[in-house]
């Protein structure tokens, strides 16, 4: 197996990886990294269980390739908050009930704090525009639109 | 998945030289390639990866042409105030496909090169007379798209080839344009149908120029050359726009596959086509 | 009772916050140095025979530990409810996930290189995969030690069914056809096999009842029970799809041979090919009613596509002795169901249970009869519901407590209906907007049984230790129940806080390992609120008693047994099959464009009995959950399988509602009858949710274009196909 080896910086931290040439920024997040937040629901980027930011912009972990993070820096939802904090987006899907099984949240909070970046005051409609390519098959997408907007709204209090 | 190398080329010319020498199947967004690796669908093991050519992804306009380079993700494009106004359907396109991450990583060229028959870049970019520029170790050479396109999966890109730049005359102010398509789900769903319209109307809606193509209803995207003949220069009334689409109907070949069947498909034609030039007629 | 402090509280999960972290492992996500991996070889064809079976290359491929086939199997055996399945096939395969052998190697990547040096010699057999031929016979035999392709058969009499019909003033005979559908969970099958520190065969993996996957292990490895252990941590839904055996076997053999930590992970290919589906249903009603829509008789035939195993089609087919009328009361019934064999994938336990294939054409039947009698939605339904005191078709009476009256009249009044002077109902016309689409409300109602029923000996167990001196410091509660996304620990630890009077951040839940406690039934049947449920509120007060007492910590647990059902007579199917229903209304408004086929959702309203809810927002989840699921279902779920193939087998082209597919416009109303068997009342609302809105779609569709369809689901092409007919 060909190995290449992959410098690149996840959640603030500087790493160098050898791994396999045909891995994905996924499994090496997954494996080489022990960071299993990102999800594998469909490996081909249908589902967006594996969202992350590749420098800054929400991608699906799935369709780059390791060698392809090589020099870019990865957040993924273990490095979005602080030890004992949670990111209003995180805080709000708690608590606007948004968690049932919880596998296609780590890559919806990515998505939704991408989204809050670069839109802070987003219509209802355009948070589900947004996150279209994401899919829960348990919430139906009531609570988690809600809990997008609720975070938007403490987040612009300021 | 055994037996991958990867390499990241620096520059188009380090690109060329390893296709040259070897070979390779080329990566940009990976959108397509990864799931296709997955799958055991192509026979080389050197991935080639063009994510690092950054001079590759531009929008640019020179003398009324607008050039692309082959590495600009659909979030660019969609994003481009030169697109917006000098080919706005091809934003409409490009902002249907999948969701925001595959639109940040997937790329025009790479869109191309995958010469899926449903690919919804296909149609805005025919309806444009998109030109492509292709590069290699023997120097370069532009094709139109329509040529390029040869059947599904299939393209006249040269195993030595690499796309760089895809380019077309910046549609004028009078002109309108619009895309369509059906799927079977409103969010992130490959077209079923899908259809690029231009059109540009002089005195009493006499059509000037007209440009139809078609997506997911044929080996490749297609032009619909017949029912622009039968609307050039006549007046774009009702029964015309009907003629239109039953036109195009036939110009069509689709086939059954799992996402529809042939008849759906060209009903969709008839619906699409009509509803596309029905909306930029009214559009003043 | 005085004011309830935790339960009926809209409190947060307990497992919410390692969840939105990345911390909450799910079964792919648990690693430990020095594993194996393991591909399984599925079959790949539906229906041959096998002729050999070579691993020789495949053994000696790169990094290749062992290679586990048939031969490797003490009891080569299983099946949650019958045993009619191998754990690796080596006479036949009759499905196209049939799993012929287990490959375990150093890495994943050479797990799947080897597997496909695996050589197997088949000889293909002609594939059924259509019921109705199956039935017939001379058909191919799917099972060849069977006399013929029948599955399970069921059959209720109630009354005269025939009699009455002949003396109705209306007779509706309507074909009715509900397709496979897909759980589509985020989470892909996946586990851990190893020996645990006790020398215990262990699997770590996500399921439904760690005791049912342990059952299983242990009589296919014909090891005692307590030699294997079976954990789940946090689980990526389930909806029915993980009750039955995936990789658990497979695992376990891999791990107690080679005493090592062996993981495997599916794909999402691998992960719809390789579990049951929602079955397929041709259901053949007839029902009589007199002039004032009061129902007399219904003659009802069921065929269920059982696929190549049984999984849960035999319970699933008995459900339909009381669910094939729907939620009403009629005097004659009849009703014959038949389950058959075919080489599609199987049909399984999914969300429902039979009851949105049974209330499809149950609720399509009433509105026929509707039609042609002039009566409103509304008013047929209120006639012909079932209200306390009401007789099943089972011939038993109805558990007290029926607030589907309340229901039906709350949905109607929200969706815009309202009450005539003298009699019916006005239903809401609706316009659209541009000229080539049209509107239109339907409504459906629907109950759906708690608990497994029909005589099954059902309860769970629970262990509560309370800890402390003068006051309880902190409180443990153990219980198997897993939470498959439903919310169970948290509902679990409300109703154990709110019986010890503590609050609920002193209760900590110990929970899914079977080494610790013992079983809790499934996470199916909307049962474990009130079972599960019941016996953490058994083993809390004894746990009390146990303080009262001065025991430190102060220990009650046990069992607790669910008050009896009966079997069905063979003949009558006439039983106590079920103690307790939920209930549930659902309207929809609809907008079709008619040039293109596409429907879209505009509103939807639901009106459920949740009884007393332990958790009013993880409800109110389950309902919007469940409500989507059976959009999908209605509308843009195509479950494609060409002669036993399956065309369909990704995200990208089995086609889930995503944000854009669903209205941000869903109401949900509640009545509060509480149930007299759930804990502080609560009723068991896990699935009810996605009973009623097909056919509430299929009505509003009717209401907007004039066309009846009877099948779903009603993608733009079914739709323009069945415009197109209705013009002709």
């Amino acid at each position: 197996m060909n190995a290449i080896s992959v410098d690149l910086m996840v959640n603030g931290q500087q790493y160098c990886v050898e791994t396999a040439a045909h891995k994905t920024l996924l499994y090496l997040l997954r494996d080489d990294l022990g960071l299993t937040g990102a999800k594998d629901g469909c490996s081909e980027g249908e589902c967006g269980a594996c969202t992350i930011m590749l420098d800054g912009q929400p991608v699906n972990a799935c369709l780059v390739l390791a060698g392809q993070a090589i020099g870019r820096e990865v957040l993924t939802i273990e490095g979005l908050a602080g030890d004992d904090q949670l990111h209003p987006v995180q805080r709000h899907f708690v608590e606007a009930g948004a968690v049932q099984c919880g596998f296609c949240g780590p890559g919806l909070i990515m998505l939704s704090v991408a989204l809050l970046e670069c839109a802070p005051e987003p219509t209802e409609s355009e948070i589900r525009q947004a996150l279209g390519g994401n899919l829960c098959r348990c919430t139906g997408y009531a609570k988690i639109v809600e809990a997008v907007q609720l975070a938007a709204e403490e987040m612009n209090r300021g | 998945m055994q037996g991958f190398t990867f390499d990241s080329p620096q520059t188009l010319e380090e690109a060329c030289q390893m296709l040259a020498e070897t070979g390779g199947k080329l990566v940009a967004g990976g959108t397509d390639v990864i799931p296709q690796m997955r799958d055991g669908r192509f026979q080389t093991g050197r991935l080639i990866d063009l994510s690092r050519l950054d001079n590759l992804s531009y929008v640019e306009q020179h003398n009324g042409t607008i050039a692309i380079g082959a590495l600009t993700n659909y979030t660019t494009l969609m994003h481009s105030p030169l697109l917006q106004t000098g080919a706005s359907v091809l934003v409409e396109a490009a902002g249907l496909v999948g969701g925001i991450q595959t639109r940040n990583r997937g790329t025009v060229g790479g869109n191309i090169a995958n010469a899926s028959p449903a690919g919804d870049m296909h149609p805005p970019l025919l309806t444009l007379k998109a030109e492509v520029t292709l590069v290699s170790t023997d120097g370069e050479r532009a094709i139109p798209l329509a040529r390029l396109l040869q059947g599904p999966g299939e393209t006249a890109v040269a195993p030595n080839e690499v796309i760089r730049q895809i380019s077309f005359g910046g549609l004028p102010a009078a002109a309108k344009s619009t895309f369509l398509r059906l799927g079977n789900r409103r969010g992130m769903a490959v077209s079923v149908v899908s259809v690029a319209v231009v059109l540009q109307l002089g005195l009493e809606n006499m059509v000037e120029d007209v440009r139809v193509a078609l997506g997911a209803v044929a080996p490749t995207a297609i032009r619909c050359h017949k029912t622009e003949s039968l609307l050039m220069r006549r007046q774009l009334t009702d029964s015309v726009i009907e003629e239109a689409a039953n036109t195009a109907v036939q110009e069509c070949s689709p086939i059954d596959d799992v996402r529809g069947s042939a008849n759906y498909r060209r009903h969709g034609v008839k619906v699409l086509v009509r509803r596309g030039l029905q909306t930029l007629a009214d559009r003043r | 009772m005085g004011e309830l402090r935790t339960v009926t509280q809209a409190v947060l999960r307990k497992d919410a916050w390692a969840k939105v972290t990345g911390q909450a492992k799910y079964a792919s996500d648990v690693a430990v140095a020095d594993m194996l991996h393991m591909k399984l070889l599925f079959a790949g064809r539906p229906h041959a025979y096998i002729r050999s079976i070579d691993t020789m290359a495949a053994n000696n491929a790169a990094g290749v530990a062992a290679i586990f086939t048939a031969d490797d199997v003490p009891v080569n055996r299983r099946g949650l409810i019958t045993p009619d399945q191998q754990v690796f096939c080596d006479k036949k395969v009759r499905f196209v996930g049939d799993q012929v052998c287990a490959v375990v190697a150093d890495t994943r990547e050479q797990a799947a290189a080897a597997a496909e040096l695996v050589k197997v010699v088949y000889e293909d057999q002609p594939v059924l995969d259509d019921p109705l031929k199956a039935m017939v016979e001379g058909a191919a035999l799917v099972h060849n030690d069977k006399p013929g392709n029948l599955c399970h058969t069921v059959r209720l009499r109630r009354g005269d069914a025939d009699a009455a019909l002949a003396q109705a003033d209306l007779v509706v005979e309507r074909e009715y056809f509900t397709p496979m559908q897909e759980h589509a969970y985020l989470e892909p099958e996946a586990g851990l096999g190893y020996i645990d520190e006790q020398g215990r065969v262990a699997v770590r993996t996500s399921g439904q009842c760690t005791h049912d996957d342990l059952r299983q292990i242990a009589k296919a490895l014909d090891i005692p029970k307590d030699a294997v252990r079976v954990i789940y941590g946090a689980i990526g839904g389930a909806f029915g799809g993980r009750e039955d055996i995936s990789v658990q076997i497979a695992l376990a053999l891999a791990a107690w041979k080679l005493r090592r930590a062996v993981k495997i992970t599916w794909s999402r290919e691998e992960s719809i090919v390789g579990h049951g589906k929602r079955h397929a249903i041709i259901a053949r009603h007839k029902w009589g009613a007199r002039r004032d829509g009061t129902l007399l008789a219904a003659k009802v035939e069921v065929i269920s596509d059982a696929g190549a195993y049984n999984y849960t089609s035999g319970d699933v087919l008995t459900n339909f002795l009381y669910s094939a009328i729907g939620a009403y009361e009629i005097p004659n019934v009849s009703v014959d169901g038949y389950a058959v064999h075919t080489n599609n994938v199987p049909g399984g336990a999914f969300r429902g249970f039979g009851s949105p294939q049974a209330t499809f054409a149950a609720e399509l039947q009433v509105e026929h009869i509707a039609e042609e009698l002039g009566l409103d939605s509304i008013t047929i339904r209120l006639r012909n519901c079932v209200r306390d005191g009401a007789i099943l078709a089972t011939q038993s009476e109805i558990p007290a407590g029926v607030s589907l009256r309340e229901l039906i009249e709350a949905c109607a009044r929200e969706i815009g209906a309202s009450r005539q002077q003298g009699n019916g109902w006005e239903m809401p016309t609706v316009e659209a907007n541009e000229p080539h689409k049209r509107r239109g409300i339907g409504i459906a109602a629907a109950m759906k049984n708690t608990g497994f029923g029909w005589g099954f000996p059902e309860g769970s167990e629970a262990r509560v230790a309370l800890h402390g001196g003068a006051e309880i410091d902190w409180a443990e509660v153990h219980t198997a129940a897993p939470d498959v996304g439903q919310g169970a620990h948290s509902v679990l630890a409300q109703i154990a806080a709110e019986v010890l009077n503590i609050p609920l951040d002193r209760v900590r839940m110990v929970t899914s390992d079977t080494a610790d406690i013992g079983d809790s039934g499934p996470a199916s049947a909307s049962r474990l609120t009130m079972f599960a449920g019941n016996a953490v509120k058994q083993a809390a007060e004894q746990a009390l008693h146990q303080w009262s007492l001065e025991e430190r910590p102060a220990v009650g647990g046990g069992r607790w047994n669910a008050p009896a059902t009966t079997k069905p007579d063979p003949e009558t199917g006439a039983c106590v099959n079920s103690i307790s229903y939920a209930y549930g209304t659902q309207a929809v408004e609809v907008e079709v464009d008619l040039e293109t086929g596409e429907i879209e959702i505009l509103n939807v309203v639901a009106a459920h009995d949740a009884g007393r809810a332990i958790n009013p927002q993880q409800v109110i989840g389950q309902l919007q959950g469940g409500m989507i699921q059976a959009q999908g279902w209605a509308l843009s779920e195509n479950m494609v399988s060409e002669g036993g193939y399956v065309k369909t087998d990704r995200l990208s082209t089995y086609l889930i509602p995503t944000t854009l597919d669903v209205t941000p416009n869903i109401k949900c109303v509640f009545v509060h009858q509480s149930d007299p068997v759930g804990p502080f009342g609560a009723r068991g609302v896990g699935e009810i949710g996605v009973v009623p809105l097909a056919p509430a779609i299929v009505s509003a569709v009717h209401d907007a274009v004039g066309v009846w369809f009877d099948r779903i689901p009603l993608n733009p092409e079914r739709v323009i196909a069945g415009l197109r007919d209705a013009c002709n």
